[in-house]
């Protein structure tokens, strides 16, 4: 008996310890207001819970509230879709692309900025493509943050090595030239890897899609009369990367056996002449040494054909966004537009995290290591120019887009043939339209 | 005879350690690597470490914020071990003894319950709990837990004390003992061996256990190992030897209780229940 | 007097047991299954997992049978539980038998075959993945071995599932083990030295003896792999996520319920996936019934 007395006493113990471990917050601070982020990486968790509770102590001083933040991170699509789906909803929260938010937004979850849009005028502070993705129906429903365009990383030794010179390689005949050569010189030609992180087939296909013409790719998507995702070019286009695929250009015919860090290790080890991936690159660029961030170089992909010259499929990295449920919608746009603070942009450089859609000035851009600063150069250069493509995640709709990463796989692996593949496509893109999916694509010049 | 036996003897034990090296191998080429450099280690995948420097190991702790997730990783799992261990026995003996008209219904419920997958459950009682204001709280977690834990926990249980002769608890009923004296003073020394491996079973299960603890809990400072994990080594993927070096860290607790609580509860361990 | 003594008692025997065993029966029920109940009409559903459900009877479901993606990831969860059913089993056995017959370092042995059981799988799989790096993980060091044979592309689609399966098997056979040598020291010892004054040989006794004792313990080892078989998760899902030559039904599932937007859609593969298992668990159910005519 004795051992169990004891044994209970242990659980009533471990019980309170446990009830006081709780995650609310107890009311004598004032309401809570909660914000759900998506990042994991440690300098962004600590830069952003840094920024956020700034903000909230700054409204406080100046409204006589007294808000206290609770600040989570980590939270992808699965947590903040299970969240949203229940009575813990957090006041404001980032998820991945437009298309998720038109999704929540259909779904009545997100709080209408309009009004506070037009207070704080983002409209003039905001690039014209990256707010026009934040409108439903012409209201505002989110705030676009981030942007992130598709480039192509080099290793500036090889590429000497194997005589080539980076600024002259903007054909697909010169392209295939320079990956033939590194292959005949036992490089990988372009670097890839999408086991654990299959989004990675998306961006090659991002690129290759947009450059198959931007025009016939809004209008694809948007369901126009005469195009399809079953047309000639992008036939071609799919027959293209399978036959870089197959000749082993593409990753040595493995980028979806290799994981994504095995990409990034065989990149910096010197064995890729290319690695693609994009702007968000420089977060795993900051942590090498010197010596090996100075051998990257970085250029906008070649063209492939006649039709689009080389550009950069755009997309926004988050969406910032308000729940509808929440009891304070003003902090909430108090909050999110704090994050359009130009003194911000270059902490949010530091630490590899987003930048706000808008112009930065470039005393924010000072002080980047090399590779980083080249690659601002290449971007803030393409959207000076306002010439700009599509990215996958920011403007097909889910269910088209998840198939098209998922299905490529089984066309390179001779599973289904690339009618079948661009067939599946389209019947999705049209059932997708049917059901409602509101396409926000604005024209490219 | 005896050189016959003696060679038995060197076979087996040769082969015994044979699988032994062959389980560890990983573990230790983990162990191995977390010593050394992401250099060295894409050079050559494994290998003994040069230097022993623990500047990793100090990076990943504090990198991962180990201290408090750990506490919470050990009241979750202490909690629901005790929970289930207690509910297993219990049932576990109704169920392998007495003689109640729903009985068998029982049994098989539980038995059915083992192939509702995590998924069938995880969002409808996220949205219960939201409403209850047990998400983001470990006693949420805890309550969970048990639930999922304790089909299987109150089968085997009840598996093994079929095995228990009769005659122990029914010379005790003679003796005018009452049903949970049987249970506490008979039927739990006795179960010694299968009340560790419930309490391993459950207590490595809930540490290690992602999916869930990850939905249900959203303040960092609740998270559990596991959770911490995953999201560590999520973002700084590309860098191996911290990849290495946090598997380490996240398991040696883990590790540490294992080997603790199996000599603590195996001492008086017999074979055969006669005694 | 003495009938009506025990007749009492058993009534109060009776009632202590329903006392005990409801609660703890109620208490499961009212977590688990009614929430399930839940995901069951979700999957009659277009649900989309966070907006309003709308009922579309059993279109999921016709949508299921004719998905090649269903069909392959049923496939991959039939070769994982075969695979399931040998291997592992075996070797608990064998090394149940053999352990539970050795006096030294019988603790030492247990422990260090239960080990991998206490590394989680984000662990265990983020390790092997790297082991399985074609180019930086034990490929390299085979090469260097001359044991180029053996150096297979692990994580390639027609290798993928048994790769990973191989990192489970790891993992669980010890936990295996530690079941069967429970089991194993039930067996009344005096039945083996009954049989070794017959003069029956080792495998006599393995046969005779043994096995016939813990079978109990077998089928139940059995039907809990077959059943968590057929939901198994995370070992896919951390070392390939379900990519092409590893899809299974929960990477499908998960894929479907969170980020393809069709909530429904995958509340009926977790529906079919417990309809297998009951199927499966029915099997048994029978084939006990028969056994015990």
């Amino acid at each position: 008996m004795k051992r169990i007395g004891l044994m209970v006493l242990m659980m009533l113990l471990v019980l309170t310890v446990s009830v006081y471990a709780g995650g609310e917050q107890e009311s004598s601070e004032g309401p809570v207001f909660e914000v759900s982020s998506n990042v994991t990486e440690e300098g962004q968790v600590e830069l952003l819970g840094k920024l956020f509770q700034r903000f909230v102590d700054e409204y406080n001083a100046e409204n006589g509230t007294n808000y206290s933040l609770k600040f989570v991170s980590g939270q992808g699509m699965d947590i903040i879709n299970t969240r949203m789906s229940s009575n813990n909803k957090p006041d404001i929260f980032s998820i991945d692309s437009p298309a998720d938010s038109n999704e929540f937004a259909g779904s009545g979850l997100l709080l209408d900025l309009t009004e506070y849009a037009e207070q704080y005028s983002w409209d003039e502070t905001i690039f014209d493509w990256a707010y026009s993705l934040a409108k439903v129906d012409g209201d505002v429903m989110a705030l676009p943050f981030g942007y992130e365009g598709m480039v192509i990383w080099y290793n500036k030794e090889i590429m000497k090595e194997l005589g080539l010179d980076a600024q002259s390689i903007d054909t697909l005949p010169e392209f295939e030239a320079a990956m033939k050569k590194a292959s005949e010189a036992d490089y990988i030609p372009v670097m890839l890897g999408s086991q654990d992180w299959p989004w990675a087939q998306e961006w090659y296909l991002s690129i290759l899609y947009s450059y198959t013409g931007r025009d016939r790719v809004k209008k694809t998507i948007e369901g126009v009369e005469g195009y399809a995702w079953t047309d000639e070019a992008f036939a071609e286009t799919v027959a293209l990367y399978e036959s870089w695929h197959d000749k082993g250009y593409l990753a040595d015919g493995r980028s979806y056996v290799l994981t994504s860090d095995d990409a990034i290790n065989l990149f910096t080890n010197d064995r890729a002449l290319f690695k693609l991936e994009g702007t968000w690159a420089p977060y795993w660029m900051m942590p090498l040494e010197e010596a090996d961030q100075n051998k990257i170089g970085v250029m906008l992909h070649p063209a492939i054909n006649d039709i689009e010259e080389p550009h950069m499929p755009l997309a926004v990295g988050n969406m910032w966004c308000a729940s509808s449920d929440t009891e304070h919608p003003e902090l909430a746009a108090y909050l999110l537009d704090r994050l359009l603070d130009q003194d911000i942009q270059s902490e949010f450089l530091d630490v590899g995290y987003d930048l706000a859609p808008m112009q930065i000035n470039e005393s924010e851009f000072e002080g980047l290591i090399p590779v980083v600063e080249d690659m601002w150069n290449v971007v803030n250069g393409a959207l000076a120019d306002g010439s700009f493509g599509y990215t996958t995640w920011a403007f097909y709709p889910p269910e088209t887009r998840v198939y098209l990463y998922e299905g490529i796989v089984n066309v390179l692996e001779d599973k289904i043939t690339i009618d079948e593949y661009l067939s599946e496509m389209q019947r999705l893109n049209q059932k997708e339209l049917e059901q409602g999916f509101n396409p926000v694509i604005p024209a490219a010049n | 005879m005896s050189v016959w036996r003696r060679l038995n003897h060197i076979f087996v034990y040769s082969f015994l350690c044979l699988v032994a090296l062959l389980q560890l191998s990983p573990l230790l080429a983990t162990l191995f690597n977390s010593f050394r450099s992401t250099k060295d280690i894409t050079k050559f995948p494994i290998g003994l470490p040069t230097q022993y420097n623990l500047e990793n190991y100090i990076e990943a702790w504090r990198v991962g914020e180990y201290t408090r997730a750990f506490a919470n990783s050990i009241i979750v799992s202490s909690v629901s071990t005790i929970s289930v261990v207690l509910m297993a026995i219990i049932a576990g003996f109704f169920l392998a003894r007495s003689n109640f008209k729903i009985k068998d219904y029982i049994i098989t419920y539980f038995g059915v319950a083992l192939s509702i997958p995590v998924f069938a459950f995880l969002v409808p009682v996220y949205f219960s709990f939201s409403e209850l204001g047990l998400v983001d709280h470990l006693i949420g977690l805890v309550l969970l837990f048990i639930a999922i834990n304790m089909p299987f926990n109150i089968l085997l249980s009840r598996t093994y004390i079929l095995g228990i002769p009769r005659e122990l608890d029914e010379s005790a009923t003679m003796d005018g003992c009452s049903v949970y004296q049987i249970i506490w003073n008979i039927i739990f020394p006795i179960s010694k061996p299968i009340i560790t491996t419930i309490a391993l079973i459950v207590f490595v299960t809930t540490w290690n256990e992602f999916t869930v603890a990850n939905t249900f809990l959203q303040s960092p400072e609740l998270k559990t190992a596991s959770t911490k994990y995953v999201l560590f080594v999520g973002e700084r993927g590309s860098d191996l030897s911290l990849v290495y070096t946090a598997g380490i860290v996240t398991m040696l607790p883990i590790v540490a209780v294992f080997i603790a609580l199996q000599n603590y509860f195996i001492e008086g361990m017999t074979t055969g229940s006669i005694k | 007097m003495a009938r009506q003594v025990l007749s009492n008692r058993t009534r109060r025997q009776r009632l202590i047991a329903y006392a005990s065993v409801l609660p703890i029966f109620l208490y499961h029920f009212i977590l688990i299954v009614l929430p399930t109940l839940n995901t069951l009409t979700a999957s009659f559903t277009n649900w989309n997992g966070i907006g309003k459900k709308q009922f579309t009877g059993i279109s999921n479901y016709i949508e299921l049978v004719g998905d090649p993606n269903f069909i392959t990831a049923f496939g991959n969860n039939i070769k994982w539980m075969i695979v399931f059913l040998t291997l592992p089993i075996m070797l608990g056995i064998l090394l149940g038998y053999i352990l539970s017959g050795v006096k030294k370092g019988r603790l030492f042995f247990r422990a260090v075959y239960f080990l991998p059981y206490v590394i989680s799988a984000a662990i265990a799989g983020k390790i092997f993945a790297a082991f399985y790096n074609p180019y930086f993980g034990i490929n390299v060091a085979l090469k260097a071995f001359q044991l180029d044979f053996i150096a297979l592309d692990w994580l390639a689609p027609k290798n993928a599932l048994f790769s990973v399966a191989f990192v489970d098997m790891w993992h669980w056979w010890g936990f295996l083990l530690v079941i069967f040598i429970s089991a194993l020291q039930q067996i009344d010892p005096l039945l083996y030295e009954s049989a070794r004054v017959e003069g029956a040989s080792e495998l006599q006794k393995i046969w005779y003896i043994t096995l016939p004792s813990i079978r109990q313990t077998i089928v139940f080892i059995v039907l809990i792999t077959m059943v968590w078989s057929v939901s198994t998760f995370e070992y896919v899902w951390v070392m390939t996520r379900g990519g092409p030559g590893s899809e299974i039904l929960s990477t499908m599932l998960y894929k479907n319920a969170y980020f393809k937007y069709r909530a429904g859609y995958a509340s009926s593969i977790a529906v079919v996936q417990m309809l297998v298992s009951f199927l499966i668990f029915a099997g048994f159910g029978a084939l006990r019934k028969r056994m015990e005519d």
